[in-house]
């Protein structure tokens, strides 16, 4: 998985690139980073280890589901993790 | 897990832990005290020290006991400095982080701080380190002796006989060299030489600083009259006995460990050879002075920490070599010293083993990078 596009239903693309570099929520960030290393403040290296985590998660999901597309309502875990819009309905979905 | 990251550390061995914990039951006394218990402690810290001092062929004297390598380092870089604050300062491209950036700290006050390359190997450039004693006032030369990115072993005997004749010292970054070889401090010719303890399956926390003579150095740390008024802080008598076992136990297996070593290390880049990855070694190969137990592997066009976090996954703990400065991660300045290309540079990691692994080890090794690596991203562009 190199690259992944974020669409809201009104397809608008709202983030396409490197899963590295998705838009993540800043406490999504500081909780894993706790979670990972008991560490609320995280440098550079421990967010980038975090985003990581991050789209690990993202990949196996692609895996299990067999899908090059999936609805973020329908994976509340992930949509927790990206910076986007509650109320949005949102695709994610591979790109490259 | 398998743990190819002894570069990092390693994990103190059984005997060391058992002393350390004996050593803290039997002599709670401060070694700086008087009474009974202090003697008691004080006795043990003296026979450690020149214990320690044998194991390197150097006196007891010579040795100065610090909290880290990175404190032995800066020690002897900022005590040099404030002897001489008006001479150069010699360092190699290839430091370490604690040389680099005490150098760099030291340079942003206003030192004269110069800068010597190495060639694609990672050896010193003679010629230019010729020119520099020749060209300018030079207090000290500080040299990584076996680098702890590329595995690279510098000729100290040679250097140090140029830096003795133009009347400079030299300091020997040799963290990276009691499990492999037999250290004779004396016989090398250095001034300084800086170590860690956990480095050699000893404790963390305990370094020092091998010095030939000590009228040339300032105190990093001041207060009390420990280390011969040098480096005050009452002594870490415990981790200075984990120490003490733990060289005892390198000096005593490093040929037959070192050998084993050697072997490990043609198993892993033969496995690589035989295998679908494109890489190259960072590095001089095996048949020149080096550390056969680091490996840089330069993976074309990937990305070494997500290589490094699959492979985590894999239950394979590697180092990728990024570092977080100033709020980026950086790439390694070693291996853009030592002219590693833009297709390999950001996608190198370091395997460092020690005798403890296997052939399968390293086969299995290469056999989750050949899994991986299809699935790794590409580095950024």
């Amino acid at each position: 998985m190199k690259k992944v596009a974020l669409v809201h239903a009104d397809g608008t693309v709202l983030f396409e690139g490197r899963p590295l570099e998705m838009p993540f929520k800043k406490e999504a960030v500081i909780e894993k980073s706790i979670e990972l290393f008991d560490d609320d403040d995280p440098c550079i290296i421990h967010k980038s280890h975090v985003a990581r985590h991050f789209a690990d998660i993202l990949e196996e999901r692609f895996k299990s589901e067999k899908k090059d597309v999936l609805l973020l309502e329908d994976h509340p875990d992930i949509k927790a993790f990206l910076d986007i819009d509650d109320n949005a309905s949102v695709t994610i979905r591979k790109t490259g | 897990m398998l743990y190819l990251d002894y570069a990092a550390t390693t994990k103190p061995a059984e005997k060391v832990v058992d002393a350390m914990v004996s050593a803290m039951r039997e002599f709670p006394g401060n070694p700086s005290s008087l009474h009974a218990e202090g003697r008691k402690a004080n006795k043990r810290y003296n026979r450690a020290k020149k214990h320690i001092a044998d194991l390197l062929g150097a006196n007891r004297e010579n040795i100065l006991f610090t909290s880290s390598g990175t404190e032995a380092i800066n020690f002897v870089i900022k005590g040099t400095h404030a002897r001489h604050p008006d001479k150069t300062i010699l360092v190699s491209t290839i430091e370490h982080t604690a040389t680099k950036k005490a150098a760099e700290y030291l340079e942003d006050k206003g030192t004269s701080i110069r800068r010597i390359g190495c060639d694609k190997d990672g050896y010193l450039r003679i010629d230019e380190l010729e020119k520099a004693l020749r060209e300018t006032d030079v207090s000290l030369l500080s040299l990584i002796y076996a680098n702890n990115e590329i595995g690279t072993v510098q000729d100290a005997r040679k250097i140090a006989a140029m830096c003795h004749a133009h009347d400079v010292k030299l300091h020997l970054d040799m963290v990276q060299s009691p499990l492999h070889e037999k250290i004779d401090l004396k016989g090398l010719g250095c001034d300084y030489a800086s170590f860690s303890a956990h480095k050699f399956f000893g404790p963390r926390g305990v370094g020092f600083l091998y010095a030939k003579t000590k009228d040339d150095l300032d105190p990093l740390i001041h207060g009390g009259k420990q280390e011969d008024g040098l480096r005050a802080g009452t002594e870490n008598l415990p981790g200075i006995v984990g120490t003490e076992v733990a060289l005892a136990e390198a000096a005593k297996h490093v040929e037959k460990r070192e050998e084993k070593i050697g072997i490990l290390a043609g198993d892993l880049l033969s496995a690589l050879a035989e295998s679908s990855i494109t890489w190259r070694l960072n590095g001089p190969p095996l048949d020149k002075p080096r550390l056969k137990n680091i490996l840089n592997i330069g993976l074309k066009d990937l990305d070494a920490d997500d290589v490094a976090f699959r492979l985590d996954k894999e239950g394979i703990g590697i180092s990728e070599g990024s570092a977080c400065s100033s709020g980026i991660i950086e790439e390694s300045h070693v291996l853009r010293a030592i002219g590693v290309d833009d297709d390999h540079i950001g996608g190198s990691v370091r395997i460092s083993f020690s005798h403890e692994q296997t052939k399968e080890d390293m086969e299995r090794l290469v056999h989750a990078l050949e899994k991986i690596v299809g699935n790794v991203g590409k580095k950024k562009p």
